[in-house]
């Protein structure tokens, strides 16, 4: 079929965009496609430049026109990098949701039988079903894909209450156990304090005795009763006696009043009521806390302490808060090798209470720095950390609103800054007359 | 002895036809970008799909785009942009600086589509067959498997672009399966006599 005329309506009629272009970018065919949907009739069009009636796209337009003439090959647009190339409206105009047509672009080069390129075509395909399916497709799998993450996001934080959970009851039958020791241990160290007072008063006593004794047998001037005398003491060591009963009488007392004041601060410690919210003493809470827990420390480091004069009391969980110093002095103990300091600070900064914890030990490398607060992250030895102390207390911290800071470099030491809210948003509100 | 396989003498005039029409090629391409573009010697061998797993190891280095052709030889070319240079090309080329990623797809599609382009019309041209080249596509060879290839053999028509006054280069190598192979064979012993 060689019939011109035949292809020309062809062309027309062809159910895809063809428009053909001379080298000096002047449209010398429109066809039915471009007509339909631009309303321009190829009349309109015959002899200008395709530049000027799409200036917009003008440079891009002119650039693939101008490659294909020099390369004598195809080029393409494809819909994805450029979806609307001419402004036709959408294939479908009443069902749609799209309402520019996505487009591919193809730019055929038209040569003579010399070889060289006379004309460019450009055609364009309708592909808004296949785009508008693509885009589904690809919103669909947007939507799975934040479904997934959020399903991620819940099962760590479904981990994270259950590791709390698992350290707050190993806390609370520690707390059970703590209590049930200190109540027993109450009433004993209570009647031996007692006794012991007694007894230095009565040993006191006994001293003067013997001694007045003494002085009396020596003024009587019987030396047989004085010989006697001087014997009988010298073999009961007598002298000794009487200064040492007196260091060791101050001595169980003094050990008397430690124990009672660990007991008092295990009770405190281990209160039953452990997640209330009442207005404490920070600084109080610090050192009952340095009371349980100094000991296991107390020869190697050297506690340094600054507590700011009339700091207020915070609303707060105190015993809560305890746990968290507990676990940073702890933490700060172990990372001191040999010996070393650890300085405890608390102070006020504007509208914050800032409690810091510094050591002077071996500090914590940048690569670790960022998994501290994990659940199960330890640097210890298997079995001598839980790796929950830390996650566990910036979860605390958080529920007070608050937030932990760490500063650390290797070989120099930690600080860890815990920063508590002056005025929590859980704090009930005063009411005016009181 | 395989079918597939090409003689001495064809791979010559293979070569030697590619050759010519590299030019050409590179001189037009020069033309339109304005700047020196060198070719190399266009080589030619045979691939297997272990062959074509290796070329796709690259992936960061560079971007691979395919096109296929149809016609009286069929098979794809495969392109491998450099990711090096990219951004002083597209600058050469007009476009907005700097690239966001779908112009870069845009270039690295503009890029395929030009060299794949001038390649495979230079070897049909002279050996006076007629392919037609599809659209390019990108292509993540990562998420493709060498075992999905129902192919034994591949010819693999391989030239390299570089660009001297600033670092770029591509690979554009022609892979035809065994039925084009023959054809082409046929046709070069025709031209050979």
């Amino acid at each position: 079929m060689h019939n011109p005329e035949l292809l020309e309506s062809l062309l027309r009629k062809l159910p895809m965009g063809a428009c053909i272009v001379d080298a000096q970018y002047q449209i010398v065919f429109w066809n039915d496609f471009f007509s339909d949907r631009l309303d321009l009739q190829e009349t309109d069009v015959i002899g200008k430049s395709i530049l000027e009636i799409f200036p917009e796209q003008a440079r891009f337009l002119k650039k693939k026109i101008h490659s294909v003439f020099i390369l004598k090959n195809e080029s393409f647009s494809y819909w994805e990098q450029r979806p609307h190339i001419f402004e036709f409206q959408s294939s479908r105009p009443i069902t749609g949701e799209e309402t520019l047509m996505y487009q591919n672009m193809e730019v055929l080069p038209l040569m003579d039988e010399q070889q060289e390129v006379q004309y460019v075509c450009i055609t364009i395909q309708d592909v808004t079903a296949q785009a508008s399916y693509y885009s589904d497709l690809s919103k669909a799998a947007e939507e799975l894909d934040k479904e997934h993450k959020e399903q991620a996001r819940l099962i760590r934080k479904l981990e994270e209450a259950k590791t709390q959970l698992v350290q707050s009851e190993k806390m609370a039958s520690i707390g059970q156990l703590a209590a049930g020791v200190a109540h027993e241990i109450n009433s004993p160290i209570g009647f031996i304090y007692s006794n012991l007072q007694s007894l230095q008063d009565y040993a006191e006593k006994l001293i003067k005795v013997g001694t007045f004794a003494a002085k009396l047998i020596d003024k009587s001037g019987e030396m047989k009763f004085k010989r006697l005398k001087n014997d009988f003491y010298e073999r009961a060591e007598f002298d000794y006696i009487k200064e040492d009963i007196v260091d060791l009488i101050s001595e169980s007392l003094d050990g008397a009043v430690r124990v009672k004041e660990i007991v008092k601060s295990l009770k405190e410690f281990s209160h039953s009521d452990t997640n209330e919210w009442a207005v404490s003493d920070v600084v109080e809470g610090i050192e009952s806390t340095l009371k349980i827990i100094n000991s296991q420390f107390k020869y190697k480091v050297e506690l340094v302490k600054d507590y700011q004069e009339g700091i207020p009391p915070l609303y707060c969980m105190v015993m809560q808060l305890n746990q968290v110093f507990m676990n940073l002095i702890l933490n700060a103990a172990q990372a001191i090798e040999g010996s070393g300091h650890i300085y405890i600070r608390v102070y006020t900064d504007g509208d914050w209470q800032k409690v810091s914890i510094r050591d002077t030990g071996q500090g914590i490398s940048p690569s670790n720095l960022s998994k501290i607060f994990d659940p199960f992250f330890t640097t210890k030895p298997v079995g001598s950390g839980t790796g929950l102390g830390l996650s566990l207390s910036y979860n605390i911290i958080k529920n007070h609103g608050g937030n932990i800071d760490v500063n650390s470099t290797v070989g120099k030491g930690t600080e860890f800054i815990v920063s508590l809210p002056h005025k929590s948003a859980n704090e009930p509100t005063e009411s005016p007359e009181s | 002895m395989n079918q597939t396989l090409l003689s001495e003498d064809q791979r010559d005039a293979l070569q030697e036809m590619m050759n010519i029409s590299m030019g050409q090629a590179a001189r037009s391409l020069a033309q339109l970008i304005d700047t020196q573009i060198t070719l190399s010697i266009p080589t030619i061998s045979e691939a297997s799909p272990s062959d074509l797993a290796e070329i796709f190891s690259f992936g960061k280095v560079t971007w691979y785009a395919r096109q296929s052709f149809l016609g009286q030889i069929k098979g794809e070319v495969l392109s491998l942009i450099g990711k090096n240079g990219c951004e002083a090309l597209a600058e050469l080329m007009d476009y907005d600086m700097p690239l966001t990623e779908v112009q870069t797809q845009e270039l690295i599609l503009e890029l395929t589509n030009i060299l794949s382009g001038a390649c495979l019309s230079g070897l049909s041209s002279q050996l006076e067959l007629k392919t037609n080249l599809n659209m390019p596509t990108l292509f993540n060879p990562s998420a493709s498997e060498k075992s999905v290839y129902s192919w034994s053999t591949a010819l693999l028509v391989e030239v390299t672009f570089s660009i001297e006054s600033f670092s770029f280069n591509a690979r554009v190598m022609i892979c035809m399966e065994e039925n084009s192979i023959l054809t082409l064979k046929k046709s070069l012993d025709v031209l050979v006599g």
